[in-house]
């Protein structure tokens, strides 16, 4: 057994009561391990707290009852789900603005820039990007530390079917090239399967583990759209996502 | 235009000596600059107006800064902020002079304490008004804190600084030649004095046009540069 990189171990996360709302309770029991290497997708219906589980576990907010162990010497990377990048300065400034003084070379950001494809943009201002290229950017800040935990948070979500597809696709060859642990939170339950060893499935809010579930499929089948359908069909029937998942459009994944 | 309206005005008037024309006007200023006068007052009074800017933009920016992220600093301060607004130039000023004494420190504290609450309200407004998303980010990544602030906050805070950078010089210099009139025997204000004692409207306009040509220079020349450079990215 592989020491975990990551294990997460979570009794329940309250929002504190501001002004006239209440206090919420927005997570309750989940705990789970990441081995090296694996991606996971915590999947749940919306609002069950899933983006709040990657701000504990990035070490944003760190009033919860439980414990989260990351591995010291792992380094973190976090892809919102808005971009967020800083509007006054270029697509390079941006991505090195995350590296370290000892690190801060040329080639790594042109290297990595050259991978999301945004080689000839490097130095346009980040104001004038449009949003799918921003979220290139926002990979590019983040796989140019060099992660040991990628969290990434709906990192598709408000593109269109072909530029999400081409992104996914790109997710996944860096993800095939670094091999970073990963923690992928979405909606789309395409998107878990095809990118993900792992479902994380947390229930309606407040949002407590529900299943894990693995995901066999092959490098090949993850290319093949009927492979990830059969899956995701077969997911539907067999773990009662059914209800969780019924308002998903049944728009399917453009190669 | 205006040199126009000042032509006829000075054409119509019956004392020469209460409005003077242009020229004579321009050539009390060429012949104060010549015997060094002119230049000597100039140079004190920038003095002044430099060492008060930037004792009331760094406490001013430190004072904004601390109120617009603490909540219960905000509480507690805003009450003597208010104070400050709304107390007059004139007996800060007064106030300075007979609790300090009438010397040099005096002045510049005085003029400071004018234009802090002005330029902490400035700030305050920028530092509420941050994005927590990209202070988020930063922290994510443990960017290092100093970097964080140079490169993700004090851009946010660049159209606050700079507002508060102009309307500053504006009131700043206005104030200083009070000062000067009331306590110092040097500088524009020291001279306006002078004049006003001798009724000669020539030096007065003399001095002041100097002076409002100096301070529409370092608008030009270093204040609407550096707003450029800083906002390109806008464009």
């Amino acid at each position: 057994m592989q020491e975990a990189a990551l294990t997460v171990d979570i009794n329940e996360k309250w929002f504190a009561a501001v002004g006239d709302a209440p206090a919420k309770h927005a997570l309750g029991e989940i705990a789970f391990s990441v081995a090296p290497g694996d991606v996971l997708a915590v999947i749940g219906p919306s609002g069950c707290g899933k983006t709040t589980l990657l701000n504990l576990i990035a070490g944003l907010d760190r009033s919860f009852s439980g414990h989260i162990d990351l591995a010291p010497e792992r380094r973190l990377a976090y892809v919102f789900q808005e971009p967020r990048l800083l509007p006054w300065r270029t697509v390079e400034e941006n991505v090195r603005l995350v590296l370290g003084d000892d690190e801060d070379d040329q080639d790594r950001v042109r290297a990595v820039l050259a991978q999301v494809g945004l080689a000839s943009a490097s130095r346009l201002f980040a104001s004038r990007l449009s949003l799918g290229m921003a979220r290139r950017v926002a990979l590019a800040r983040a796989f140019v530390i060099e992660p040991g935990l990628l969290l990434l948070d709906e990192p598709f979500v408000s593109l269109d079917e072909q530029t999400a597809g081409r992104l996914r696709q790109l997710l996944r060859d860096l993800l095939a090239m670094h091999h970073i642990v990963t923690i992928l939170v979405t909606h789309n339950l395409r998107e878990a399967v095809m990118l993900a060893d792992r479902l994380i499935v947390l229930s309606a809010s407040p949002g407590r583990l529900i299943g894990e579930i693995d995901v066999p499929l092959s490098e090949g089948e993850r290319h093949d759209e009927q492979a990830i359908d059969a899956f995701r069909a077969k997911l539907l029937a067999e773990h009662q996502l059914a209800e969780l998942y019924e308002l998903e459009a049944p728009a399917g994944l453009p190669s | 235009m205006l040199l126009a309206v000042w032509q006829i005005a000075a054409l119509q008037a019956a004392n020469a000596r209460l409005m003077p024309a242009p020229l004579t006007v321009f050539a009390v200023m060429v012949d104060e600059i010549l015997d060094g006068e002119l230049l000597y007052h100039l140079a004190v009074t920038l003095w002044r107006v430099a060492a008060s800017f930037v004792l009331a933009m760094s406490i001013g920016i430190a004072i904004g800064f601390v109120m617009g992220r603490s909540q219960l600093i905000d509480r507690l301060g805003n009450p003597w902020l208010l104070f400050f607004l709304n107390l007059p130039a004139l007996v800060t000023i007064i106030l300075a002079y007979i609790w300090i004494g009438l010397i040099e420190a005096a002045a510049i504290v005085a003029v400071a304490l004018n234009k802090i609450p002005n330029v902490a309200v400035t700030i305050r407004e920028g530092a509420r008004a941050l994005d927590a998303g990209l202070t988020e980010m930063a922290q994510a990544f443990r960017v290092p804190r100093l970097r964080t602030l140079r490169d993700v906050v004090l851009p946010q805070l660049y159209p606050y600084l700079a507002a508060a950078a102009r309307s500053g010089l504006a009131l700043i210099w206005k104030i200083v030649l009070v000062v000067e009139l009331l306590g110092r025997s040097n500088g524009v204000g020291f001279q306006l004095g002078v004049y006003f004692q001798l009724f000669d409207v020539a030096g007065i306009l003399a001095y002041a046009l100097a002076f409002i040509a100096i301070v529409q220079l370092i608008e030009w020349c270093l204040l609407q540069p550096l707003e450029h450079r800083l906002s390109q990215w806008r464009r």
